[in-house]
Parts: C-alpha cells; structure tokens; sequence
C-alpha cells in the first residue's frame, strides 16, 4: 500500500507549488526591470527617430511606451499572482498538517466500504501520500478514511473557494468500483443504510432510556457559571452546550457500573415555567460526538453516527431517523411538552446535525412546536433545515468540522437562518493556545509545519471563548427574551440512552458486531462482483473471466482464517470467523431473534453457506 | 584681383564650398553614427524580447504543476491570460526593433542626402562666382550679385536644418 501511496503524488505537490511561488516572483521583478529598460529605450527612440521621415521611427517609440507600461502590469500580475499561490499552498500544508494531526488522534471507527473508497480516495493524492510518510499503516486505514473522504482536501479548496478535489476524487474511484452516477449521489444515504447494516447504526432502545432530574450542583461540578435558565444569544447557548458536552463527558465516566457494558449517551432538557407553574418552554441541548465511545458498544453519539446523523434530514418518520432524534422525541414526551410549548433545540457539532435534522422531520415538527435552533459547529452544510424557524448557526472560521459537508456559504437557506463566523485564533485564550501549539509543532514536526498560521478549532470551550467575543453574538433573540421575561422557574433533565438493552451481554455485543462486519464485507463483495469495471480486470491469482466462487474462494474465503484483515474495525472477536466460516466450531448460539434477523438479510453469497 | 584670389577670401569667409565642404562631412558622419546607434537600439530592444521570452518559458514551464482543482484551474486561467500579455510584449519588441532599424536607416539615408546637397549648394555658390569672371573682381559686388547671394542663403538654409542640431543633441545625450 504504501508503494502506491509514493507513486501517486498527481494532485497537490506544494513543494511544486513554492517553486512556483518563486518562479513568479522572479518573472515579476524582471518584468519590473524591463518596464524600466523599455521606457528608458522608448525615450531614446523617440528622440533619436522624430525626424525620421518614414514615420516608423516615431511608431517604435510608442510602441515602446506602451510596451514599457505593459511589463509594468506584469510584473504587479505576477507578484499578486505568486502571492495567491502561496496562499494556496499555505492552506494546502495547513490541511496536511490538520489531516495528520486528526489521524494521530483516536482511533476512529469506520467499517468496510467507507474503508475502500476513503482508501481509494486517499492514495490518489498527495494527502494520502503525506500521511502514509507520517503513520504507520494499522493505524492509518479507519480514520483516514472519514476525513479523506469528506475531509481534509475539501477543507483545503473551500478555503480557496474551489470545489472539493476529495469529493471529485471519491466520485472517480467509487466508479471504478462499480457505484454508478446515481449511487454516488447519494453515497450519504446509502453510507447510512451500510451503517445500519454493518450494525454500528442502530435504533434507540426503548428499554435503556434513563432520565435524571438535576438539581444545581450536578451540572457540572467544574462550571464557574451555572447554565443560562433561559439563553438568549448564542454565546449563552454555547455556555450552555459547553456544560451538557462536559457533563456528558463526566457522566461517561460513570458508564458501566453495576456490571453494565453497554454506552450510553444523552442530552439535556431544561423544562421552563412560569410563575404559576405552566410550562411556557423546553431547551433541548445536543452534544457533540462522544470520542471515547466505540463502534458496537451501543452509543448513539459516536463516530459511526455521524454518517447516519448527517443523512437524516427530511424524513417523513422519527423511526427511520437516528437513535439520537428518537432520544430527542423520548426526552420532550417524557417532560410531558406538548405541541403547543414552544421548544428551542440547541446542538454542537454531531449535535448541530441532529437538530438541523430534526427541524425536518415531518412527524417531529408536527408534534412538537418548534420555536428556535441554535446549531455550532455542525457539519451541515449539505443538510436541509426548517425555511421558518429562526435558526442561528455558528461556525469558527478555522474550524474544519462545518467544512466537512457542503458550502459554508448555506446557499438555499432563507432569510430565517442567520450564520456568525467567529474567529477564536485572536482571542486571548486563542492566541495563548496558539502559542503553544506552534511550539509543539516546531518540536515535533516538519519544517512545513512551520508555515502553519492557524490551528483548528472545535471545542466547546473554544466555542464559548469565540462566541463572548464577537459583538454580533450578544444580538438576543427576540423570541427567546418573551420566554425569559415570563420564566419564573426551571427545571433540568439528564436524558441518556443506548442501542441495547440494558444487561445486554458482551457475547451478543460481539456477535451483533461480527454479523455487522460479515454483512458489510458481503455487501462491498458483492458491488465488486457486480461492478461491470472491474469485471475483466486482472486480478492476482486469478483468470481474466473469473467467477464469483473463485473470486469468494480466493479473496473472501481467507477473510475469516485472518480478523487481522479486519484490524481497521478493531475487530478481534472470534465471532467473525464463525460467521465466515460457519462450519466452524463456535462456542455461542445465535441468541437474539433480531440479529438472527439480520444474518438472514446477508447477502445470496453467504445464504448457502447457512 | 582674380576671380579666384576673391573666392579664397569668400572661402575664408565661411561663403560657398569653404563651409560646405566640412559641414557636409560632419553631417555624413552623423548619418553613419544614426545608422550604428539606431542598430544598436535595435539590438537593445532585441534583448529585451529575449529576457521577455524567458520569462514565457518559465511560465510555460509552471502550467505543468501537479495540482489538481478549481483553485488550480483558476491559477492555470490566471497564467494563461498573463503568458498571452507576455508574448504580446515580444511581438511588440520584435516590431518595435524593426521599425527602429527601418527609422534609423531612413534617417541615416536622410541625413546623406542632406550632406550630400550640402556640398551640392556649396558648389552651386562656387559656381556663381565664378560666372562672374571679368564682370567684376570686387568681392561685395561678388557677394551681393542675385545669383550668389540666393546660392549662399539656400546653402546656409541647409546648414542651419533643426535636423542636424536635433540628431547632434541626441545622440550626445544618448549614445556618444
């Protein structure tokens, strides 16, 4: 793999790129210098030749002035342009550098065909090749594919204004592998079916619903200032969400006591009543994706949600919406909000897309009154949100996360959405930050680091710092002053829920987490097989006209011999070669009907072997 | 006195071919250095196109950059409009230098005949005067006849062209 990472350095090479900067200083300077020699020589000419009786004389001496003023505008051309360039490259090697940075980070996980197209994606250009030179290949396969397929390299262009050389790139080679024009418009949603059929997405189990009430100190105990009882502008929304996403992290802590192995996640709900007692108002705060929660441990706010939560706007139905809007809807029903309460909902990052998602759900906006969104952070871009609702989305400007979807620019969106750009790098906790950083960086990486002149940003405190900062952030929303200006009381729930039932065991954990892998690799098999690119292709080991048995004999087949193939999952159960080889011995039966179910959705190729 | 004992003292006197002759040499002399000079501005802007011409091969050379996007298309548009600008300096230094040479050519040319008719003017006095042989030896009377005195005042006309004064005063600020 590496190999081809080396070969393919075809789309960025910024080295390249500051030959280039300096070829067009140079061309400006000597085209500044001509502009002088040439007017000089215009002067002489003129004088020389004025009494030359053809006329051709005079003519070269204003062919000489005008040319004289041309190299001039050359050579500002030049220098404006070598100055573009650098820009470009700057942010190219900002985005290396960001890429790098988030791979060395913790292991993401991303199962079967978003490893093959992100691999695919990555090896194709320099991206792939400069972070194949960094991190050693087990640990590259998983997290590089999330951001090379909608990441970094579209960071990178967006900031030029261009279009995504890693979107072009992951259409090209999803063709190749058989995903045709209309499969690759909609990679999001057919992304999100392959998250639910590789078992990492799943449906909030009603069972595992908890809900505790708050009562002060419980929010988080770290907070010098208590949650807003009412927000009203978003750098209170964004104190807010900073507590709920610290308190969510601290409560994590406290996950799997009693024996309980399942994750959970959850959100915040503040109830709001007036002096008699009436509930006038309910604030829904939604996290952002809880880092430490791994693939099958039945989270609902995980990496592997993020696919599945980006894609789940516009539904007809909260069913088939994520596990994480169900917990939303559960949360409201329980608090006993009915249609006519106004409810504001406010999410960061996985949890900006979850509101936004939320906002157009059919059965969601009928059941529920919605009154104000409020989203940071989000990846968005590319999701639809509510044409009436007043909506505020907050994205810092050196945040990668908002760039990981569509345009920042939001171009359908109607007057009721307002977007603030904030800029935490020139505070003063982000130039302090920023300093330290760098330092980092000059101690540990490359001299291209050293041209880095910002640092990304995506955290809620960071968020909270950014926001206090800008004048715009303290315009209060009309709608939501109405509210506190009526409050007399709150109320604050922690709402938490999971995938599984509580007392679900670590055998059925992983055997829904060997089932999901085993249907993934069927389903990227079998897209292979029926790629009609690939068919004829010359395989290793293999005839040009090779059937599915010898294509399943040869590369599938030893799949189940080895988990090391699966190492990106981080898979190692021995449930996987059960389900690849059934006939193996294996110690558990298949317990739950519904993963039973499951299995039997496989794929033809597997069925016979049932 | 004899006719030509009073042209040697009209020739002293700066009349007829005693000032054309070395006037017109100076003015051929100065058609030659027009010639050389307005050459070798030729050759000047010549240099110029060639440096402008590097300047093109290098921005030919960046087209092959291994960069792949709208930015970079954007850049490539850039360098194309700008490389476009860059051959035009060249097709307009070529013509520049042509026209220079043409021009110098034409003035050195100019400056010939201007020197030639110089001595022809001059000659054209000498020749007056001699026409009056006999008729009269006294040299005001000479000076004054219609037929010298028009010959010298066409003579002075041409040595007194702003031309010469003109191409003096350039090229001593310019190339001597």
């Amino acid at each position: 793999m590496s190999q081809n990472m080396c070969m393919a350095r075809t789309e960025v090479d910024t080295d390249s790129l500051t030959e280039v900067v300096e070829q067009l200083k140079t061309a400006g300077e000597t085209n500044q210098d001509l502009a002088v020699d040439v007017s000089l020589i215009a002067a002489q000419v003129t004088a020389l030749l004025s009494f030359d009786p053809t006329g051709e004389g005079l003519h070269a001496g204003a062919i000489l002035t005008a040319t004289g003023a041309k190299f001039f505008l050359l050579s500002q051309g030049h220098k404006t342009l070598s100055a573009k360039v650098e820009t470009a490259r700057n942010n190219y090697i900002d985005a290396e550098r960001l890429a790098t940075e988030i791979l060395q980070g913790p292991e993401g996980y991303v199962p079967g065909l978003l490893y093959l197209a992100g691999k695919s994606v990555a090896t194709g250009g320099v991206l792939g090749e400069k972070i194949a030179d960094k991190v050693p290949f087990a640990s590259i396969v998983s997290p590089l594919v999330a951001r090379a397929l909608f990441g970094m390299g579209y960071y990178a262009d967006l900031k030029m204004n261009g279009e995504s050389f890693a979107r072009k790139r992951r259409d090209e080679r999803m063709g190749e592998l058989g995903m045709s024009a209309s499969w690759r418009r909609d990679v999001g949603k057919h992304l999100k079916e392959f998250g639910v059929k590789t078992g990492v997405v799943r449906d909030l189990n009603d069972s595992s619903v908890r809900v505790e009430k708050l009562e002060g100190k419980k929010e988080y105990e770290d907070a010098t200032q208590p949650m807003f009882a009412v927000p009203v502008t978003p750098y209170q929304w964004a104190h807010n969400l900073e507590l709920v996403g610290k308190g969510e992290d601290a409560m994590d802590a406290l996950d799997g006591g009693d024996g309980e192995i399942i994750e959970y996640d959850g959100l915040r709900v503040q109830v709001v009543r007036d002096g008699e007692g009436n509930t006038i108002a309910a604030n829904v705060y939604v996290p952002g994706t809880d880092p430490d929660s791994p693939a099958y441990s039945g989270g609902i706010n995980t990496w592997s949600t993020n696919v599945a939560s980006i894609n789940a706007d516009n539904l007809d139905t909260l069913e088939e919406s994520t596990a994480m809007m169900q917990l939303v809807d559960r949360a409201l029903s329980d608090a006993g909000i009915s249609s006519d309460v106004p409810v504001n909902l406010g999410g960061f990052s996985q949890g900006a897309a979850t509101v936004s998602a939320l906002s157009t759900n059919k059965e969601f906006v009928k059941k529920y009154k919605l009154n104000y969104l409020y989203m940071q952070g989000g990846p968005t871009g590319d999701m639809k949100v509510s044409p009436n609702i007043p909506t505020m989305i907050v994205a810092d400007r050196n945040d990668p996360v908002p760039h990981l979807q569509g345009s920042s620019a939001y171009p359908d969106r109607g007057k009721n959405v307002r977007t603030i750009e904030t800029n935490y790098d020139i505070t003063p906790d982000g130039i302090e930050k920023f300093k330290e950083r760098d330092v980092d960086h000059l101690e540990q990486n490359d001299e291209h680091i050293k041209l880095v002149t910002s640092m990304p940003v995506h955290g809620y405190d960071e968020y909270t710092t950014a926001t206090e900062a800008i004048p715009q952030s303290h315009i209060p929303e009309q709608s939501l002053l109405d509210i506190r200006d009526r409050m007399a009381s709150t109320e604050n729930y922690e709402v938490s829920g999971s995938s599984f039932a509580p007392g679900t065991s670590q055998q059925d954990i992983s055997l829904n987490r060997a089932l999901g892998i085993g249907s993934g690799a069927y389903d990227v098999t079998e897209k292979i097989l029926n790629n009609t690119a690939s068919k004829g292709a010359k395989l290793p080991g293999l005839p040009e006209d090779y059937s599915s048995t010898e294509f399943y004999d040869k590369y599938v087949d030893p799949l189940g011999e080895s988990p090391k193939a699966f190492l990106y999952t981080g898979v190692e159960s021995p449930a996987l070669a059960w389900v690849l080889n059934p006939s193996a011995q294996y110690s558990e039966p298949l317990q739950a009907s519904s993963q039973a179910e499951r299995f039997s959705t496989f794929t033809p190729a597997l069925k016979p072997a049932l | 006195m004899s006719v030509e004992s009073v042209m040697g003292v009209a020739w002293s006197a700066g009349i007829g071919s005693g000032v054309s002759g070395p006037v017109s040499a100076e003015v051929w002399t100065l058609a030659q250095e027009v010639r050389i000079y307005s050459q070798s501005l030729a050759q000047n802007i010549e240099a110029f196109q060639a440096e402008s011409e590097q300047v093109s091969a290098q921005l030919d050379a960046m087209y092959a950059v291994k960069w792949v996007s709208d930015a970079a298309t954007q850049f490539r548009d850039s360098l194309d409009t700008s490389n476009e600008e860059q051959y035009d300096t060249q097709r307009s230094l070529a013509d520049a230098a042509a026209k220079t040479r043409i021009g110098g050519e034409a003035l050195a040319q100019e400056l010939e005949t201007l020197a030639a008719n110089i001595a022809s003017a001059g000659a054209a006095v000498d020749q007056g005067m001699r026409s009056l042989e006999g008729a009269t030896d006294h040299l005001p009377d000479i000076l004054t006849n219609p037929l010298v005195s028009s010959a010298q005042a066409h003579l002075e006309s041409l040595i007194h062209s702003p031309l010469i004064s003109s191409v003096q005063n350039t090229l001593t600020a310019g190339a001597r």
